[in-house]
C-alpha cells in the first residue's frame, strides 16, 4: 500500500501545483498559429468593429437600450468610440477639410471664370438659409471656386444607415437601432471581450440585443469551445468512471487505477505551462483523451496479473509502448502552430509519467474483476495477414491520394448561433466583405483616385450581374479634378474676383479675405500622408483611406458578394497598378495548407524515430515489422475512412492519425510481441478492455458539438475499431515471436 | 407688459398647429445686403416645423437634438444631429414659441420696449461662441427675434404679417 499512498501523494503535489500555476488560454487563434491570417484581421481597423443591433417593437425602449449599452460601452476601456447615429464633424475635421480643399476636390481651371464664381458665390449666400448648412456658410462665402462646397456634399453622400427621427441609427426592418462601435488598438483579450459583451447584454433593458463584430465572434468561439470541452470531458471522466466500477468493482482498485492517470495530467499541464506559459483550452480538452490512453496501463496490468512474469512481461511492453509514442507525439512541436505543439508535449508527457507511475504501482494493483475473463476472445485465422495488410495499406494510401483535394470547410466551424447572429445582420444592414480585399496605393490623392476610378466599369459590372451588391471607394466619392493643371496664383485671382463678389452682391472689400483664404488653400494643394492625419480620425474618412508610411492605402469596399473567387479573379485580371486583391479565405487555407505538410512531415519524423527506438528496444527487425505494419493499416485506413465521410483531409485528422500511431503502438506491442496462446489470449483480453476504454473517450468527444473535437474522436474512433480486428488476426503459437 | 417671464409666456397664444409667417433677413459683413428667407413656423407635436420657400423650398422639423430636413425640389428626407452652434439659439426659440420657461437656458433679461405694451426677453449668455439674441414683441404676440452671432453673421427674424 505504500506504492499507492506515495503515488497519491505525488499527484496530490503535483495537481496542486498545476491548479496553483497553469493559465487557461482560451484564444481560437492559437490554432492557426503565427501564420494565421485571422489572426491579424482582427487587429485591423474592421477586426476592431463592433455592431450592436437593438431589436424591440417600441422605439423608446430601444432608445433608452441603446443609450444604456452606449453608456456602459464608453465606460470600457477595450472600446475607442461609440456611435448610436450621425454625429457633426468636429471642428477639427472641418478645418482640415477647409485646409485641404484643393487636394480633395481641386478646383477645374473653367471654375475661375467670372460666371462660375458668380455662382458659386450666390450658392454660398443661399446656404446661410438652409439649417443644414448654415454653421459651413462661412467657408462657402469665402470660397469662390466651391472646392470647399463639394468636399462637403461628396462626404455627404458616403451612404450611412438610415436614421430615426431620434437620430439613432436604424437597419432596414425598422424596428431595430444599430450601434457602431470601435475597439481600442490593443491586442485581443478573449476574456475581456466576453466581458464587455456580456455587460452589454446585461444592458439590453427588455429589448433583443445581437452583437457581431470580428472580436466578439472570436471570443463567443473560444467560450463555446471552452464549456464544451470542459463539458463533455467531465462526460467522458463519469463514464470512464463507471466502466472502471464495471472492470475493478473496488474503490481501493479504481483509486490506483486514476493514480497514473492523474499523475500524467497534472504533470503533463505543468510542463506545458513552464514550456509554453500557459495551455491552451483545446490542447487541455484534449487531454481528456490522455484519459483514454493512460487509463490502458494500469488495465494491462491488472490484465497481466495472474503472475509476476505476466506482470514484469506488461511493464516492460508498458514502458516500450509509452516511449514510442511519446517521441511520435514529441514531433508535432515542430509544427510551429501552438495548440498542436502544446498538444505534442501534453501526450508525450502524459503518457511517460503515466507509464512509469502505473509501473511503479503495479505490484499494488489488484487483478480484475473474474467475469471480465469471461469476454468472448476469438483469434480470427488470417492467411498471407502480412501480405493483406501490405496490400490494404497500398490499396487505402491510393484511396487516400484519390480523395487528397483539400477540404474548404473552416477549421472550427461557427457554433450555430454565431452563423445565425451573422446571417440576421446580413439582414439588418448590409455587411462589406471580410474575404476580398481591394486596397489601392499610392503617392497622393490624385493617384489614389485615378487607379481607383479605373476600377468602376470592372465593380459596375460585376455589380449589373448581381454579384456584390455595391461598393465603397474614395475614388467614386473625391470629384474628378480632370487633368491636373497648375492653379491660378493669388494675383490672377485677385484680377477677376471683385467683379464676381459684385454680381453676387458681395461686399468689395471681402475679396482680400476670400484671396487669403485661397492662398492658404493653394499652400496645402499637394500635401503629404502626414499632414492628412487630421482627416483620418474620423470614421467615414479613415474606412477609406488609412496612410501607409510614405503614401497611402485606400481600401475598396465591397458589400454582399455572392462570388468571391469572381471578383478576385475580375480586379486581378484587370492589372491595375497599385491595386490589389486579396482572398482572405483563400490566404487561410494556404496557410492551412503549409501547416498541414508542416505537421505530416513533423509526425512522420516522429514516427520514424518511434520506430527506430522501437528496433532498439526490442531487438527483433522482424516483430518492429509486423507492428510497424499493422500500425500502419490501421493508420491509413482511419485516414480513408475519416476522408471518406468529412470529404476530404485537414490537419485536424493529423493529429487524430498522430493518435491512432500511438494507440495502434500500444496495443500491437502487447499483441504481437507474445508468442504462446494463453499469452496471446490474456494480451489480446487486455487490449480489448482498453479499446472498450479508449472508446468511450473518443466517442464521447465526437459528440462535443465543436467540430475540431468531432472529427478527432470520430477518427480516432475508427482507427480504434479498425487495429483491434487487426490485433485479433494476430497469428498465435510462434515461439519467434515470444519476448 | 407682464411682470416676469412666465406671465408674458403665458399670454402668448399656444401656436400648436398655427402657421405663423415668417421673414429672416441674414446680414453678413461679406454682403452687400442681407439674404433673404421667407416661411412659416408652426409647432407640431411640441416640435417646431420652419416651412422654408425662398430662397430655397426646405421643411425642417426641430427636434431636441435632430433636425429632420425635407428638400422640396428633391423630395430627399435627411435626419442629422443640430449643429452644436445652432442648438441653444433654436432651443430658446422653441422654447418661446412653445411658452416653455423651463427650457430657457441661462439668465434671461425682461424689459420693456418701445410702444404701448412692447417688451424684450434678451438672452445674453446662450454660447460663449454665439452672441446674442434678443426676442421682442408687443402684448401676446411674439414679433421678432435677433441673433448676433460670433462670426458677425445678424439674423433678424420677423414673426407674424408684416403691418
Amino acid at each position: 500500500m505504500i506504492r499507492i499512498w506515495s503515488a497519491a501523494a505525488l499527484v496530490l503535489v503535483l495537481a496542486g501545483s498545476a491548479i496553483w500555476v497553469t493559465e487557461i488560454d482560451t484564444d481560437v487563434r492559437a490554432v492557426l498559429g503565427d501564420a494565421g491570417a485571422a489572426s491579424r484581421s482582427l487587429d485591423t481597423r474592421e477586426g476592431r468593429t463592433q455592431i450592436i443591433a437593438v431589436s424591440a417593437q417600441e422605439a423608446g425602449q430601444r432608445h433608452t437600450a441603446v443609450e444604456r449599452i452606449a453608456t456602459v460601452m464608453r465606460s470600457s476601456l477595450l472600446v475607442a468610440s461609440v456611435s448610436t447615429g450621425p454625429s457633426q464633424p468636429e471642428p477639427d475635421l472641418i478645418e482640415a477639410l477647409w485646409r485641404h480643399r484643393f487636394a480633395l476636390a481641386p478646383p477645374r481651371a473653367d471654375a475661375f471664370n467670372t460666371v462660375a464664381m458668380v455662382q458659386e458665390l450666390t450658392a454660398a449666400r443661399k446656404a446661410l438659409s438652409r439649417l443644414e448648412d448654415a454653421a459651413l456658410a462661412q467657408y462657402y462665402l469665402r470660397d469662390p471656386t466651391g472646392s470647399f462646397r463639394r468636399v462637403i456634399d461628396q462626404f455627404k453622400a458616403i451612404p450611412r444607415p438610415d436614421t430615426d427621427e431620434m437620430g439613432f441609427w436604424l437597419a432596414k426592418d425598422g424596428r431595430t437601432n444599430l450601434i457602431v462601435a470601435d475597439l481600442t488598438d490593443g491586442p485581443f483579450d478573449s476574456d475581456a471581450q466576453a466581458s464587455l459583451d456580456a455587460a452589454i447584454q446585461n444592458a439590453a433593458d427588455r429589448t433583443a440585443v445581437r452583437i457581431l463584430g470580428p472580436r466578439s465572434i472570436t471570443a463567443r468561439v473560444s467560450r463555446e469551445i471552452a464549456w464544451r470541452s470542459q463539458l463533455f470531458g467531465g462526460i467522458a471522466t463519469a463514464l470512464l468512471l463507471i466502466w472502471l466500477v464495471i472492470l475493478a468493482r473496488s474503490p481501493g482498485a479504481i483509486f490506483a487505477c486514476l493514480l497514473p492517470l492523474a499523475a500524467g495530467l497534472a504533470s503533463a499541464v505543468l510542463v506545458v505551462t513552464g514550456v509554453f506559459g500557459g495551455i491552451h483550452v483545446i490542447a487541455l480538452g484534449f487531454g481528456a483523451t490522455l484519459l483514454g490512453l493512460a487509463m490502458d496501463y494500469p488495465l494491462h496490468l491488472m490484465a497481466h496479473g495472474q503472475s509476476e512474469a505476466a506482470r514484469q512481461r506488461a511493464v516492460r511492453l508498458i514502458l516500450i509502448g509509452a516511449a514510442t509514442t511519446a517521441i511520435a507525439f514529441l514531433a508535432l512541436t515542430g509544427t510551429g502552430v501552438p495548440v498542436l505543439a502544446q498538444m505534442g508535449v501534453l501526450v508525450a508527457v502524459g503518457l511517460l509519467v503515466s507509464a512509469i507511475v502505473a509501473t511503479g504501482i503495479a505490484p499494488a494493483l489488484p487483478p480484475l474483476a473474474p467475469y471480465t475473463r469471461r469476454l468472448p476472445i476469438r483469434f480470427v485465422s488470417l492467411p498471407n495477414r502480412s501480405a493483406l495488410l501490405l496490400i490494404s495499406v497500398g490499396a487505402m494510401a491510393l484511396g487516400l491520394f484519390a480523395m487528397a483535394e483539400d477540404r474548404k470547410d473552416p477549421l472550427i466551424a461557427l457554433p450555430p448561433p454565431v452563423s445565425e447572429t451573422i446571417s440576421t445582420f446580413r439582414d439588418l444592414m448590409e455587411l462589406p466583405s471580410g474575404q476580398i480585399r481591394v486596397t489601392t496605393k499610392g503617392q497622393t490623392l490624385r493617384e489614389i483616385a485615378e487607379r481607383q476610378r479605373a476600377l468602376i466599369p470592372i465593380l459596375d459590372g460585376l455589380e449589373r450581374d448581381g454579384v456584390l451588391c455595391r461598393y465603397e471607394m474614395l475614388g467614386a466619392i473625391l470629384p474628378d479634378a480632370g487633368p491636373a493643371e497648375t492653379l491660378p496664383t493669388r494675383e490672377t485671382l485677385a484680377a477677376s474676383l471683385p467683379l464676381a463678389l459684385e454680381r453676387a452682391g458681395f461686399k468689395p472689400s471681402f475679396a482680400a479675405d476670400a484671396i487669403d483664404s485661397y492662398e492658404v488653400a493653394l499652400k496645402h494643394a499637394a500635401p503629404s500622408p502626414a499632414a492628412l492625419g487630421d482627416l483620418m480620425k474620423n470614421r467615414a474618412i479613415a474606412s477609406l483611406l488609412h496612410v501607409d508610411g510614405a503614401g497611402f492605402v485606400a481600401p475598396v469596399r465591397l458589400y454582399n458578394i455572392t462570388d468571391p473567387e469572381l471578383v478576385a479573379k475580375s480586379v486581378s485580371a484587370a492589372n491595375i497598378t497599385g491595386v490589389a486583391v486579396q482572398d482572405a479565405k483563400a490566404e487561410i487555407g494556404v496557410a492551412l495548407d503549409d501547416l498541414k505538410s508542416r505537421a505530416l512531415a513533423a509526425l512522420s519524423a516522429g514516427i520514424f524515430v518511434g520506430f527506430t527506438v522501437l528496433l532498439i528496444l526490442v531487438r527483433r527487425a522482424r516483430q518492429t515489422a509486423r507492428i510497424a505494419l499493422a500500425c500502419a493499416a490501421a493508420t491509413v485506413s482511419a485516414a480513408a475512412l475519416s476522408g471518406a465521410v468529412f470529404g476530404g483531409f485537414s490537419i485536424i485528422q493529423i493529429v487524430a492519425l498522430a493518435l491512432i500511431v500511438g494507440i495502434a503502438i500500444d496495443y500491437a506491442v502487447f499483441t504481437e510481441l507474445v508468442g504462446s496462446r494463453n499469452d496471446a489470449r490474456v494480451a489480446l483480453h487486455s487490449v480489448m478492455l482498453c479499446a472498450v476504454t479508449t472508446l468511450i473517450a473518443f466517442i464521447t468527444l465526437s459528440f462535443s458539438g465543436v467540430s475540431l473535437l468531432e472529427e478527432i474522436g470520430l477518427t480516432v474512433s475508427a482507427g480504434v475499431v479498425i487495429m483491434l480486428g487487426i490485433c485479433m488476426t494476430r497469428p498465435i503459437d510462434s515461439p519467434k515471436d515470444r519476448m | 407688459m407682464p411682470a416676469d417671464v412666465p406671465s408674458l409666456l403665458a399670454t402668448i397664444p399656444d401656436p400648436e398647429g398655427r402657421a405663423i409667417p415668417y421673414r429672416e433677413e441674414i446680414g453678413h459683413p461679406a454682403l452687400a445686403a442681407p439674404e433673404v428667407a421667407e416661411g412659416s413656423l408652426s409647432v407640431e407635436d411640441g416640435r417646431l416645423v420652419r416651412q422654408q420657400r425662398v430662397p430655397e423650398a426646405e421643411t425642417a422639423v426641430i427636434g431636441e437634438t435632430t433636425l429632420s430636413l425635407t428638400s422640396e425640389s428633391s423630395g430627399s428626407k435627411n435626419v442629422l444631429p443640430i449643429p452644436a452652434k445652432m442648438q441653444p439659439t433654436l432651443r430658446t426659440l422653441r422654447a418661446v414659441m412653445t411658452g416653455n420657461v423651463a427650457a430657457f437656458l441661462g439668465p434671461v433679461a425682461l424689459a420693456p420696449a418701445k410702444g404701448s405694451g412692447g417688451w424684450t426677453l434678451a438672452f445674453p449668455d446662450l454660447d460663449a461662441d454665439l452672441g446674442v439674441m434678443t426676442v421682442s414683441g408687443c402684448g401676446a404676440r411674439v414679433r421678432q427675434v435677433d441673433i448676433v452671432e460670433a462670426t458677425g453673421t445678424r439674423r433678424t427674424i420677423h414673426l407674424g404679417t408684416p403691418e
